[in-house]
């Protein structure tokens, strides 16, 4: 099961990212294979990342999970690059992470602005 | 120093800052993150001219610092207090002068510190020991024995004078350029902004 929120006295935007940058990386992978620089500079672009850097480690921890497989391909730009593509687990992750990401902003939604649960229209 | 050779000194701080942040890790794993950034930097320098120190500090920036990769990585970066670290190079160099325990405190610190290389703190521990305090004992010791020989009656003016304040240069300035030292290579594992 998935943990996105550190146990913890309180949730900064690092905490939110480190849960979620995962998931994003294996949302970017579901429309084409990529590789860390590429993969690195969207995320952190798009706010999701903090540092470019921070790509490796947690594309080492997606591959020790068996959710991304790599190889190499030759660039005609500079030495071989090490791409990544989804397995089949990581493709599911993917899809199970979708509603529980709504259903988690929703909710965070619904608290901040204080509305309570949707009621029924009363008679 | 040439411009290139700037930034391939920059790069190479930057990159043993990671490796030292890294040290927990297993040797394979560890490699292959270096592998990668090291990648990652060559590939980020494409757009930059040769000598352009500027862009590449911004590469740099971008890509974090090296405590960032490491906590990403599971080190536990937690390690002791950044003002604690901060102390280490003076206590080192001064601390003796507190009652001579300001120097071990120093070393404790030193060594129990994950912000310095092996390397750093076999420097930190052997120029000198003792810092200072230990150049101005043997200061005093030497002028004693000067003065024993002076009252024995043999020549003054000796060449040893000219020697004598040489090695006295090279013993104060010794200690101080290792704790300059040493307080620069701490900045570089915890912040991505660093002087080359």
């Amino acid at each position: 099961m998935y943990s996105m929120i550190e146990e913890g006295t309180g949730v900064s935007i690092g905490q939110l990212r480190r849960g979620v940058a995962e998931q994003c990386v294996l949302a970017l992978l579901t429309r084409s294979e990529g590789y860390g620089f590429d993969l690195a500079r969207t995320l952190v672009d798009a706010g999701l990342m903090a540092g470019e850097g921070t790509i490796y480690p947690l594309l080492a921890r997606l591959r020790e999970a068996g959710l991304v497989e790599t190889f190499w391909r030759e660039s005609s730009e500079g030495p071989p690059r090490r791409y990544y593509r989804l397995t089949m687990a990581g493709r599911r992750s993917c899809e199970n992470f979708k509603p529980l990401w709504a259903q988690f902003r929703d909710a965070v939604d619904a608290v901040l602005e204080q509305k309570g649960p949707a009621r029924h229209a009363a008679p | 120093m040439q411009p290139r050779d700037a930034s391939q000194k920059i790069v190479r701080r930057y990159l043993q800052s990671l490796e030292q942040a890294l040290r927990s890790l297993p040797a394979e794993r560890r490699a292959e993150v270096l592998a990668e950034v090291r990648d990652h930097i060559a590939e980020a320098r494409r757009g930059l001219a040769s000598g352009d120190t500027a862009g590449l500090r911004d590469v740099l920036a971008r890509i974090g610092s090296p405590s960032a990769i490491a906590r990403e990585a599971g080190v536990d970066v937690s390690g002791p207090p950044a003002w604690q670290d901060a102390l280490v190079p003076w206590l080192l160099l001064v601390g003796g002068f507190l009652l001579g325990i300001g120097w071990l405190v120093g070393l404790v610190w030193l060594w129990s510190s994950p912000s310095w290389s092996l390397r750093d703190k076999i420097l930190g521990t052997a120029v000198w020991p003792g810092g200072l305090l230990s150049v101005v004992a043997a200061g005093g010791l030497a002028v004693s024995a000067q003065a024993g020989v002076a009252a024995a009656g043999t020549p003054s003016g000796s060449p040893a004078g000219l020697w004598g304040i040489v090695l006295v240069v090279v013993l104060v300035v010794s200690p101080i350029v290792v704790a300059v030292h040493l307080e620069r290579t701490r900045r570089r594992v915890r912040s991505v902004s660093y002087a080359a």
